[in-house]
Formats: C-alpha cells, sequence, structure tokens
C-alpha cells in the first residue's frame, strides 16, 4: 500500500483527537461507546478497503473526471457540489476548534479575527499548493510531529495518576448496545480514504491493498481511538468527565515534564496537534476547492492567462469562515459537528461508494461498447 | 611570394583580427613545398608549434608526407565554419593549409590549469585539493574519477559576448533525458551578455525573478561530483571558473556533507543530526524568544521564566525589536568578516562580538540572554554545509521573526510550517525540492511519472 495514503489517513485520525470527537465519545459513554467504536474500526477498514480498490480502478483521476465521463451530468453535479460542501465544512470545523482553542489555552487577548488571520496567509498557501505537494509537505509535517505526540501519549500512559480502574469501568460497557453517535464520530476519524475524490489525482499507480497496509491501519486505528477514549477517563474520572469542553487538553495538563525545559506538557501537546490541524484542513479545503471549481469553472475571470476561479473561492473560504467564526459558540460547535457526524458523514459515504460504483458501470459498458 | 598563394579564407580570417599585433600569418616554404600558418601568437603554445608542426615540415620529403602527417596529429580537428573558426582561432587553434587542404590543430596554451586547494567545502578526510580554472583540467579531473564509457561531455558554444566554452558531463546511463533536454534548453537560450562563473551562470538558470532557495549547486569537490554523477544528475563547467554547477539539486542535497560518506556510520549519523538540529535552532530560535518572553512566558518552567524576564530588566523595548537589533548587527559583522582582509577579519571579529556584546547588554540595550541566543544562532547557521543554503536560512529567520512579532507562539508555528509548504511547493527542473527519499527516485509512487 502506498504510504502516501497511509499519511493522508493517520492525519484524518490523529486530527480528531483534540476536536469534539472525544467529548462525543465520552458523552455516549454510558450507551455503548465501546461497541460504536469496535463496529467504526470494522466499517471504516472496510469502506477503505473497497475504495481503495473503486479508486485504483481510475488511476490518475478525481472524483469530478470519474463522474463527468461515465455518469449523467444531472447526477454528476449535484453529488459534486454536496461533496465540496461536505468538505468544506468539515475543514471549518478544524478551524473552528483550534481558533477556540488559541483563543482558550494561548492568547486569550488576541481577537478572533487575529487568530483567524493568522491561519488565512498559511493555508490559503497550502490549499493552492499543487496536490501532489500537499502529499509531500503531509508526510515531512507528520514525520516532524508524530514523535511529539507519541511522546505526550507514553507519558500519558506510564504516568502514575492514570487510574487504570476507570478504564476499566469504560471498557465493561461493552454489553451495551452500540452508540450511533459515538459510531459516526469514530467513522469520520477513520475514513480519512475519502480524501482520495482529489488526491486521487496525484496517485498514477495506486495499488490495490495490502495485507501489510490494512494491518497498520487496523492497529492504528484502535490504537488512536482507544487513546482518543481511554486515556482522558483514565485521568478525569469516568463520570465526572462529562461537562468537560476539551476533555483531552485537560488530559494532557495533568501530565507534568518534571525536568524538562517546558514543564506543562499540554503546550507540546496543542503545538504538534495544530500542525496537524493545520494540515488536514488544507487537505479538506484543497478537496473542497477542487470539487467546487470542477462545477463552476469560470472561463473569463482572468488576470494575465492567470485563471482567478481558485483565488476567488478562497476568498469566500475566508470571509464565510470568519463570520461563521465569530458567531459560533464551543456548544453551538459541538452540536454543529454533532449533527455533521450524524448525518451529513453517512450521506456522503454512501454517495461515494455508490457513484463510485455507478461510474465502474459506466465504465465497464463503454468498454464494451468501445470494443464492438 | 613567388610560389602559392595563402588560400582566400586566411586573408578573410586576418582581416577579421586585424588590427591586431599579436596576429600571425606566415607561409612555411622549403623547395617549393609550402604551407600556411594563421594563429593568435599569445595563446599558442610556441614550442609545440615548433615541436609538432615548423621542424617536421622541414623534415619532410613531400608536402603529401606533411599533409598526412598533419592529418593524423590526435589534436587535429575539421575546420568549421566561418562563424565558429574566429573563436577556435582566439582560443589557442592553428589554422594550417598544406597542398589544398585545411586544417586546424588546438595548441592552446594553458597558464591557469594548476589545481586548487578547496576553499569553500573544506572536509578532514576526503581529496584536499579542487578543481581548476580549466575546462580540460577540470573534466580530466572528473574523468579521472569516474571510468566508464557511458560519461558523457557535450561542448556548448553559448551566445554571449566572450564565448566562453561550457561543458556539461552526465552519466547518459544514469541522467534523466527529460531534465538533460530542459538544461540543454536553458543553456541554448541564454540571453545574458556576459557571465564568468558557475555562480553567475546558476542565478541565469535559476530564472525566475524572486528566488530564496537555490536549485542548482555550485561545488568545488571532485568527490561531491563523482557522487552527484552517480546519484544521475548534470554537471555543467565552465572555462575559467574553479566551480561547476550541479543540477537539479534538491534541499537534501545541501544538507549532506561529503565528509558524511567518510565516518563510521555512528559519527557520521551523528554529525547529520547535530546538522538538522543547528538548522532548527538557527531558524526557530530567535522568532522562539519572542513568543516566549513577549506573548507565552508561562510555557517555560517557572524558573526559566523568571530568569529570563530578570535579565531582560532594563531593556527600553519589546522583545521583537531586541532580537532584530541584535540580529542586524550580527548579520552585519558575519558580512564584514566575509569581505575583509583575512589580516583585519580577526579585529572585527573581536571588536563586534565581544566588545559590542558585553558592552550592549551592560548598557542594558538587550538581556544577557538574548546575546546568548544569538551567539547560538550565529553558530549553528555555519553548521549547514554548503554556503548558499545557509545565506538562504538567514533571509527565512527573519520573515519568520515578522511573522512571530504578528501573531505570537502560533504564528511561529504557523510560519514554519508555511516555510516547509514553501519548500515542498518548490520544484528543481521538475523534480520534488523537499520530498522526504525512503526509497529511489520513481520507487514507489508512479506519481513522479506524470
Amino acid at each position: 500500500m502506498n504510504r502516501f495514503l497511509i499519511y493522508l489517513i493517520l492525519i484524518n485520525t490523529l486530527t480528531n483527537m483534540v476536536s469534539i470527537t472525544p467529548r462525543i465519545l465520552i458523552a455516549g459513554g454510558n450507551t455503548g461507546t465501546v461497541l460504536g467504536m469496535a463496529f467504526a474500526i470494522s466499517t471504516g477498514i472496510v469502506l477503505t478497503y473497497f475504495l481503495v480498490i473503486l479508486f485504483s480502478r481510475f488511476p490518475g483521476q478525481g472524483l469530478p473526471e470519474i463522474l463527468k465521463a461515465y455518469t449523467p451530468k444531472w447526477f454528476a453535479v449535484p453529488v459534486l457540489l454536496f461533496m465540496a460542501a461536505a468538505w468544506y465544512v468539515a475543514g471549518l470545523f478544524t478551524l473552528m476548534i483550534y481558533t477556540f482553542i488559541i483563543l482558550r489555552f494561548l492568547t486569550p487577548e488576541m481577537s478572533i479575527y487575529t487568530i483567524v488571520l493568522t491561519f488565512a496567509l498559511v493555508v490559503t498557501y497550502g490549499v493552492l499548493m499543487a496536490t501532489r505537494n500537499i502529499i509531500y509537505m503531509s508526510e515531512v509535517i507528520f514525520i516532524l510531529v508524530v514523535p511529539f505526540i507519541v511522546f505526550v501519549q507514553m507519558k500519558g500512559y506510564l504516568d502514575p495518576s492514570l487510574n487504570w480502574d476507570y478504564i476499566r469501568i469504560a471498557l465493561m460497557q461493552v454489553n451495551q448496545l452500540p452508540d450511533y453517535g459515538a459510531f459516526t464520530s469514530s467513522l469520520f476519524i477513520v475514513i480519512g480514504t475519502a480524501n482520495l475524490v482529489i488526491f486521487n489525482r496525484a496517485f498514477t499507480t495506486l495499488k490495490k491493498p495490502t495485507l501489510k497496509g490494512m494491518a497498520i491501519l487496523t492497529v492504528a486505528f484502535m490504537y488512536i481511538l482507544a487513546t482518543t477514549y481511554l486515556l482522558p477517563i483514565g485521568f478525569g474520572g469516568f463520570d465526572s468527565l462529562e461537562n468537560a469542553l476539551y476533555p483531552w487538553i485537560m488530559t494532557s495538563d495533568s501530565i507534568r515534564m518534571k525536568f524538562g525545559v517546558v514543564e506543562r506538557i499540554v503546550f507540546i501537546f496543542i503545538g504538534s496537534f495544530l500542525a496537524l490541524g493545520v494540515v488536514s484542513m488544507i487537505i479538506h479545503w484543497h478537496v473542497s476547492i477542487h470539487l467546487f471549481s470542477s462545477v463552476f469553472q469560470l472561463k473569463r475571470l482572468k488576470w494575465k492567462s492567470y485563471n482567478l476561479t481558485l483565488p476567488l473561492f478562497i476568498v469566500f473560504f475566508w470571509i464565510v469562515a470568519m463570520t461563521l467564526t465569530k458567531r459560533m459558540t464551543v456548544e453551538g460547535l459541538y452540536r454543529t459537528v454533532e449533527m455533521y457526524d450524524d448525518f451529513v458523514l453517512p450521506a456522503m459515504l454512501i454517495l461515494l461508494v455508490g457513484s463510485l460504483l455507478l461510474a465502474k458501470k459506466g465504465a465497464s459498458s463503454k468498454w464494451r461498447e468501445n470494443k464492438k | 611570394m613567388t610560389g602559392k598563394q595563402a588560400p582566400p579564407l586566411f586573408n578573410e580570417m586576418s582581416a577579421k583580427f586585424k588590427p591586431s599585433d599579436d596576429i600571425i600569418q606566415t607561409p612555411l616554404q622549403m623547395k617549393g613545398q609550402y604551407a600556411f600558418l594563421f594563429y593568435v601568437k599569445s595563446v599558442v603554445d610556441g614550442d609545440k608549434l615548433q615541436q609538432t608542426v615548423i621542424r617536421p615540415f622541414f623534415e619532410m620529403a613531400s608536402e603529401e608526407d606533411f599533409a598526412s602527417y598533419i592529418q593524423s596529429l590526435p589534436n587535429q580537428s575539421e575546420v568549421p565554419d566561418k562563424n565558429q573558426l574566429p573563436i577556435k582561432i582566439s582560443a589557442g587553434s592553428v589554422l594550417m593549409a598544406v597542398e589544398d587542404s585545411l586544417f586546424l590543430l588546438d595548441l592552446r596554451l594553458v597558464k591557469n590549469n594548476e589545481v586548487q586547494e578547496t576553499t569553500m567545502e573544506p572536509t578532514i578526510h576526503g581529496p584536499q585539493k579542487g578543481l581548476s580554472e580549466d575546462i580540460e583540467t577540470t573534466i580530466n579531473l572528473i574523468r579521472q574519477r569516474y571510468h566508464k564509457a557511458t560519461l558523457t561531455v557535450e561542448n556548448f558554444a553559448t551566445s554571449d559576448v566572450t564565448n566562453i566554452p561550457v561543458a556539461i558531463l552526465y552519466d547518459s546511463d544514469r541522467a534523466d533525458p527529460k531534465i538533460l533536454a530542459k538544461i540543454k534548453d536553458q543553456l541554448g537560450n541564454l540571453n545574458t551578455p556576459l557571465f564568468q562563473s558557475g555562480g553567475e551562470l546558476q542565478h541565469f538558470l535559476n530564472r525566475s525573478r524572486f528566488t530564496l532557495f537555490p536549485t542548482t549547486m555550485v561545488t568545488e569537490r571532485p568527490d561531491r561530483i563523482v557522487y552527484n554523477l552517480v546519484a544521475g544528475k548534470i554537471i555543467i563547467v565552465i572555462d575559467g571558473s574553479p566551480n561547476v554547477i550541479v543540477a537539479p539539486i534538491v534541499f537534501f542535497d545541501f544538507m549532506a556533507s561529503m565528509e558524511d560518506n567518510y565516518h563510521v556510520s555512528v559519527i557520521s549519523g551523528f554529525t547529520i543530526m547535530l546538522r538538522y538540529l543547528g538548522l532548527f535552532t538557527c531558524i526557530l530560535l530567535p522568532s522562539l524568544y519572542i513568543a516566549m518572553t513577549s506573548y507565552n512566558p508561562e510555557i517555560l518552567r517557572i524558573e526559566l521564566a523568571l530568569t529570563v524576564a530578570g535579565s531582560r530588566i532594563g531593556v527600553p523595548y519589546p522583545s521583537f525589536i531586541e532580537v532584530i537589533f541584535m540580529l542586524f548587527f550580527m548579520e552585519l559583522l558575519t558580512e564584514a568578516s566575509m569581505r575583509l582582509p583575512k589580516a583585519v577579519s580577526g579585529t572585527a571579529t573581536t571588536v563586534g562580538g565581544l566588545i559590542l556584546g558585553t558592552a550592549a547588554t551592560e548598557a542594558a540595550l538587550t538581556s544577557t540572554i538574548m546575546v546568548i541566543i544569538i551567539s547560538a544562532v550565529a553558530i549553528s547557521t555555519f553548521v549547514i554545509p554548503i554556503n548558499e543554503m545557509s545565506f538562504a536560512v538567514r533571509v527565512v529567520r527573519f520573515l519568520l521573526i515578522i511573522y512571530t512579532s504578528l501573531f505570537g507562539l502560533v504564528g511561529l508555528l504557523l510560519g514554519f510550517m508555511g516555510f516547509i509548504m514553501f519548500l515542498a511547493n518548490k520544484d528543481s527542473l521538475g523534480e520534488p525540492y523537499l520530498r522526504i527519499p525512503w526509497k529511489g527516485k520513481n520507487a514507489e509512487l508512479g506519481m513522479d511519472n506524470k
């Protein structure tokens, strides 16, 4: 399996550790998060497997090209628009979550506009990069950041104040029926493969999933999901975490480096996840902007032979992001993410697999026609 | 002159070179045998001419014998067209006419062909001698280290005023034909009136108007050249310059020193690690100081935060002015010690570094910790093995300081990511500039084959 594909998937997985996901998981703690997560992992692995196989039939093509070639237009355009919006919102969530975290933990006196502006310059550059280069960039950042994340988690698992009894209690809930919210939000974590919608353009020889690759992914998913859910519980207690806004940040703030230059580990934690968050946001918005521009390509909007469609979209993206971030509250964000995970995500996945199957059928029938 | 006249080409040539005084157009004559010579005295090796041409002429029995003798000389070549001929003659060729045929003999007198010491990229082990200013000697030095039939040398006549000879070297088995074609195309389309050295040509090859990071490398080490030839890169040699250009070059090539190959694995691993830590230090440390003192002192452990704050007592301006002020003087100092004659540069460093540093802290213009940071930054900048990269890093450092001053710790992190993105988004003749080379170039992706 291609190592760059694994980076795409794992970055999506890791980014969600700090975000709303742990809170949703913990909220479902009494009603079957454990089974929900287990179902999400198996569903995620199966979906990853099928998506990679389906996309490998169209080497070097993104979803827009596939749909335009093999499906009718009345079908392709709404599907593409829906997906573009879904990916935009996913990136927007990341932006909002990190803006709130920065506002609360790092620079409480800065205005929201300034914080968003910090992102705006770098993310705009990142989104407009070539697809291939985004993949290279994410590899570099992944390799720079992951040692810190592993360090923080090891530090957490080895900490004497981690109470394993809480974790055991949480695991005892395995006999509950799976919780739908926990299932979908865990599914969002493990479904980074869907980014292939655009990123498949860079993979000209996407190989079929190998046993080794799938095994690595399974283990990684299990470890990350388990850590996301269980480690905060081990520190904060099974019952008392329900009102915590950011369970993972609280958890990492319970860990202390006695001899380090930086004593509170939470800053290392926020820093490394912020880096991954920015990469994930760039990936999401890159997908979104290319899906949008596949539907609306404004040929006349030119400046010195340079098409301005993408810059125009990115300006739109930021205007919407600025206004919404200013208005959104943490609680509102939590509810929105829950709704997104519960309704938009399953619909998006069904549409994606369905349209790919349809395209596959269209491709094989076209191939037969050509053969005649 | 009684017998034969010189061919018309000779008169044409002498008309072109008139009224230069070092032009020699002379007939050789003995018992009805004739030969004609045309050359520029100051660039032709007189002894060699005497040995290989003039004396044999008088010893030969007939004109045919002499003609076939000349034809068999190793430095004889075809006479090119009239546009190329003056270039050849002014570079040290002798135009000859025997019987009715014309010959061109290369009898260059080269005075600048001694092999030079390596000065820019010194290593402890490895060859101590670099290249030469003469193009043939340089090619000889490279060929003597790379014994393979596939090593191809192509001469280029550039279109600038001086017609300086340029050659490209590559291993035809290993070099990528697409990149080769691109480089040839760029060399053919150079529209610059004058260039004289590797560094200058590199500047013209880079093309785009604003470049921060170099995409070609100037080197003087034969071992590095061979190392790059094996990796399929292309070498451009310029006459008169003891440096050659290597293309295409990516980020990691700048971080490699040839010494890495000469040490035991653990030692070279350690030095490589040291180098990357130095790179991160010199980019991040000044901005980190700004972020830690002006935005988030609570990140540091309490004792350290207090020490930093304590040393800043009395400093009358915010930390970013302090950093920019000190960095500015540090850059001035580096620049000055580079340009000054060696005898004076020691004094400059002492005055600048020691006296200014101490006095600045005593006058409470900077904190003592700032002085430590600046010196650490200066030292770690020198750890980067190739000079051009450390120049680029110096600029990046300032940009990062600006971004951090505006946006704080998050700005530092995002600015650094922006720097990585900028590198990843750059390409060097189609090769991605920053890409982690776990496996061979095109081994596993199929992404690069597009």
